[in-house]
């Protein structure tokens, strides 16, 4: 009996070892007509990777690539894909184990910044007290500790995001997912934005996908970076970001930086899969 | 004090620039219709002037109060029970696709049925008592409810539902918590018109049979040429019509200060 269990625990020790906190298989989705998928088109194939506890990857690639197609399936809301999505957090709905986070900041108009933010805590069955209480704790953080009782439409736009993140961020997941959050800011408000995210992920141990058009974005924030190719939506290449400290202000025009964008934008045009090509 | 004054200057311009056009105008129409009931020497009980529908008003007061009092309450509890009815209807209309199926075709077959034809059916199955009066009221200002609430349960945003979703809502979660909410806005498009029609209905029921109420009053006087009480009638209706829509308005602005992009 004792026997058992302690060989039990150990396998639990061994397989935490190996396990990802995500992995993709051979993931392909196909065009569909009504539930119908049509096998000759597909929007998304063969797309396989891994992601580790804690890691910053971003997606670049071109307009319907299937860069959002695929956060879809990360996040659960769409299943209908061939191959295998495993999440280390739950072997069942995706849903509630992942934060999503969109272009459109989609906070609800009648409610304040303050129950916006709670929300998420809210349909995780906290109280409303409780969930309000540990929203407001984290106001100041996002910058937002003045504007607890202001209603969306009274917010920038910058402001409106880090509501929204903030709201993703209190889910409390260990992923987070980012479909263009920055892209319908400023460049000055998303350049702030950015080094307000680097210091906000920095020690939360989150692992975070990023999918993005903006190169300098994805270079800025990333661990690694994924490069995807249209017709069919696939991962043409990837690479590893080593640029150094992040908060400095002069990274972005620092030589390792440059290099990396001119070999990223490089492989965004050339038509062939080079580069570590999967 | 030169903040004050810059704040209620243009606030009491405004007033009068929204009431002045509305009330000069009325004001008007009452006089050229005084004049000319005066001047070509028109029969009151064909077309009593404003002056002796003003005389009656005064000279009736207690008459008209008590039956007006009779067609509010047949208003406000046919009214309420629409509301009440109509937001359990639509919630079930809205939650669920089988439901919406088998009963939205009925709720807009129902419309189809001319309220007068029911009116007097009603009369002979619950009597001449106040309660077929308060069925009417209901009937008629119910359809208005359902369908703007229903309308507003459905335009959610798909992206918003996602993002539900994927926060982990459950179905119950969405409906109570973006569904209704999206709604209330629709909603008091709804209760809006459903208080106009809600006046008329009380009228209906009232002319077809009643014991009391203003429209019962209306259909008494008639034929005993007591144009002028016909009209004072109107007149209290009238108003208190106005009175109950602006009530709703009220209401309306009150709960729509939470919809700041909606507004």
């Amino acid at each position: 009996m004792n026997l058992t269990l302690e060989s039990a625990n150990q396998q639990v020790v061994v397989d935490r070892q190996q396990e990802h906190l995500l992995e993709l298989r051979s993931v392909s989705k196909f065009f569909e007509v009504g539930t119908r998928p049509i096998s000759n088109r597909r929007v998304l194939n063969d797309v396989t990777f891994d992601l580790s506890a804690g890691e910053f990857v971003s997606i670049i690639g071109p307009s319907g690539c299937g860069k959002s197609t695929l956060l879809n399936l990360i996040s659960g809301l769409d299943e209908a894909f061939t191959g295998d999505i495993s999440y280390s957090e739950t072997t069942g709905s995706r849903l509630g184990h992942i934060s999503y986070m969109q272009q459109k900041d989609l906070l609800l108009p009648w409610r304040n910044v303050l129950n916006n933010a709670a929300l998420s805590l809210e349909l995780r069955g906290v109280s409303r007290d409780e969930s309000l209480a540990r929203a407001s704790t984290r106001l100041g953080e996002f910058g937002l500790a003045d504007h607890a009782n202001d209603y969306p439409a009274q917010l920038s736009g910058g402001m409106r995001q880090r509501v929204a993140l903030l709201r993703a961020t209190l889910a409390d997941t260990p992923l987070l997912l980012l479909d263009e959050p920055f892209g319908a800011l400023d460049a000055l408000t998303r350049s702030e934005m950015h080094g307000w995210l680097i210091g906000l992920l920095a020690n939360s141990g989150k692992a975070v996908i990023l999918v993005t058009h903006d190169v300098d974005e994805a270079i800025l924030l990333s661990d690694r970076v994924y490069v995807m190719k249209s017709d069919p939506g696939r991962i043409a290449s990837q690479f590893d970001v080593e640029i150094g400290e992040r908060t400095d202000h002069g990274v972005v025009t620092s030589e390792a930086f440059t290099a990396l964008k001119a070999t990223f934008l490089a492989a965004l045009r050339s038509d062939d899969d080079s580069g570590e090509a999967k | 004090m030169a903040s004050a004054r810059s704040v209620s200057l243009p606030s009491i311009m405004n007033i009068a620039r929204e009431w002045l056009p509305p009330l000069a105008i009325g004001a008007l129409g009452i006089i050229a219709w005084e004049v000319w009931v005066r001047a070509f020497d028109v029969q009151r009980w064909l077309l009593p002037p404003p002056s002796s529908i003003i005389n009656e008003i005064v000279d009736s007061r207690g008459l008209l109060t008590e039956h007006a009092f009779i067609t509010l309450q047949e208003i406000v509890i046919g009214f309420a029970l629409a509301a009440g009815f109509g937001a359990l209807l639509a919630s079930a209309i809205a939650y669920s696709k089988i439901l919406e199926r088998s009963l939205y075709p009925f709720v807009i077959a129902s419309q189809m049925i001319p309220i007068i034809t029911i009116a007097p059916l009603l009369l002979v199955w619950v009597g001449p008592a106040m309660t077929s009066k308060i069925i009417v009221v209901g009937l008629i200002s119910f359809f208005p409810i359902v369908v703007n609430l229903v309308d507003g349960m459905k335009s959610v945003d798909q992206d918003m539902v996602d993002m539900f979703r994927t926060l982990g809502a459950s179905k119950r979660q969405i409906f109570l918590k973006l569904q209704i909410p999206t709604a209330i806005p629709f909603l008091m498009s709804g209760l809006k018109i459903g208080v106009v029609v809600a006046v008329i209905g009380a009228v209906i029921g009232e002319w077809v049979g009643a014991t009391g109420g203003l429209g019962w009053l209306m259909r008494l006087s008639a034929p005993q040429f007591l144009t002028a009480r016909v009209f004072a009638a109107i007149v209290v209706l009238t108003v208190m019509g106005v009175i109950l829509f602006a009530i709703v308005g009220l209401i309306e602005r009150m709960v729509l200060k939470r919809y700041p992009r909606m507004n």
